[in-house]
């Protein structure tokens, strides 16, 4: 079967750092997938990499066996690749639910056609947006924050919100830089369920989370990242019980 | 020790939402302060309101005896609060030492030979832009920048968010070394409450915007029901 994402021999340099070393990944449909690894190795790199924040020096990305290398972000975001970010990017002066409601894969209003002719259908298209992103507020339990403003709310709500928003983007591939980062109480337990069951619908998943439990949880399986290169591949457990692993990641 | 830092009666709003209800605390000089509680606690709003980055509030913040002034937080700062908020704060666009220098251009006698010795990576990749960095690295910055600007009190927002437990351990003890070295008191917002208690004199819980708990670290840190659960 096609892997959601592939990404082949990838490499990428900014002066002497390398932070793409010859990389390979596939992950197929319903995967979880964890990447860890101290900080500085490459993981969001290579997250910036897949979804075209940065231009790769080398090798090749496939999304569902399209090769992506010469799409711009919102050529990818098109072929279903959404991501969530490390630090919140959410826009402070639109409410939450417009938030969500900027992020879905296709537009019906962005046809020229549609603008002018059809009213009704956009209308229609507009009403399917909010419940659509209501729905997805009621997977994170924000339900209630959706006239709200991001600044209002806490860090770990915002990244609920982060999260909700990825979503609204129906397509199959799902890149998650540090979900858990200052988040916890009831909502590490929703996050947890909503990735489980976004990876059952048929999505691939990729984490990239310090929380080495909730990884352990979510993961089937995991790669370890440094200096750039995928150092080993294997469960979460086979890879912090690796001695030399375990040294660079918690220090012991 | 006497008060440095004094929260009366402070009520915080969003709006309509009340993120502080009436929060009465004192921060001793030198002090070393744990602050945990729950998403949407008011942790961050209290730190925001002690440095006067938030507007919507009532009651009295003082600091060595000065008001607090909501909304003017480069005065506040300048009396000696420094602050680190959540998320990598940095200019991405400006190399390091820029993003340094711009701190330090509050106090004639910002230092920073001294950042530089307590993190050499900063001082290696001087030239380097900041966004370049990885999140931990830009957790660093933001620390120093801190530093740059003098502070006799360093409010902490989350500061090992999104860093390996290896490095998150090294920035604890950075800043546990760095408070003893320059006698700056400490108020460290956290998650992880074992790995904090380690470094605090005393810790402070909030629920739902008021303070639940408050004493000496030590006593929280025999109360594993209580920290389990976070």
């Amino acid at each position: 079967m096609t892997p959601v994402i592939e990404v082949v021999d990838l490499c990428k340099r900014f002066g002497g750092i390398i932070v793409a070393d010859h990389v390979h990944l596939a992950l197929g449909a319903g995967e979880i997938v964890g990447l860890i690894g101290p900080n500085g190795a490459g993981k969001t790199s290579l997250f910036n990499l897949i979804s075209g924040v940065v231009a790769s020096d080398a090798g090749s990305i496939y999304l569902n066996g399209t090769p992506v290398n010469g799409l711009p972000i919102h050529g990818r975001a098109r072929l279903g690749l959404s991501r969530t970010w490390q630090t919140i990017r959410l826009f402070p002066s639109l409410t939450v639910l417009d938030n969500l409601l900027i992020a879905p894969r296709l537009y019906a209003g962005e046809s020229l056609t549609n603008l002018v002719l059809a009213h009704r259908s956009l209308g229609r298209a507009r009403k399917e947006l909010e419940a659509r992103a209501f729905q997805q507020l009621e997977k994170v339990r924000l339900a209630d924050a959706a006239p709200r403003r991001p600044p209002e709310l806490s860090h770990g709500k915002q990244k609920l919100v982060s999260l909700a928003r990825a979503l609204m983007n129906d397509g199959n591939c799902l890149l998650l830089d540090e979900p858990m980062a200052g988040v916890e109480g009831p909502a590490y337990e929703a996050i947890k369920e909503v990735i489980r069951a976004e990876a059952c619908a048929g999505r691939a998943i990729c984490i990239v989370e310090h929380n080495i439990s909730f990884v352990k949880d979510l993961c089937a399986w995991a790669v370890f990242m440094f200096n750039g290169r995928i150092v080993s591949t294997g469960t979460v457990d086979t890879l912090i019980e690796n001695e030399e692993l375990a040294e660079l990641y918690f220090g012991r | 020790m006497a008060v440095l830092l004094e929260l009366e009666n402070v009520k915080a709003n969003y709006g309509a939402f009340r993120a502080l209800k009436g929060v009465s605390i004192a921060f001793e000089d030198g002090q070393r302060t744990g602050i945990f509680g729950h998403n949407g606690s008011g942790k961050s709003t209290l730190l925001r309101c002690c440095v006067g980055a938030h507007r919507e509030l009532s009651g009295r913040v003082t600091f060595a005896g000065n008001g607090v002034a909501p909304g003017a937080v480069h005065r506040n700062v300048k009396l000696g609060i420094g602050f680190v908020p959540q998320g990598h704060n940095v200019f991405t666009d400006l190399s390091v030492e820029q993003n340094l220098r711009i701190a330090g251009l509050m106090q004639e006698n910002a230092d920073l030979a001294t950042v530089y010795e307590l993190f050499p990576v900063l001082r290696a990749r001087r030239r380097q832009l900041a966004g370049t960095m990885s999140g931990g690295e830009q957790q660093m910055i933001a620390f120093g920048m801190a530093l740059m600007t003098r502070p006799r009190i360093l409010l902490l927002d989350e500061p090992t968010t999104g860093l390996a437990p290896v490095l998150a351990n090294m920035v604890l003890e950075t800043v546990d070394r760095v408070s003893k070295a320059m006698s700056i008191g400490l108020v460290l917002v956290e998650q992880n409450v074992p790995r904090t208690l380690r470094f605090v004199d005393r810790a402070i819980i909030m629920k739902m915007g008021r303070v639940i708990s408050d004493g000496p670290s030590r006593e929280l840190l025999d109360k594993r029901d209580l920290w389990e659960w976070f």
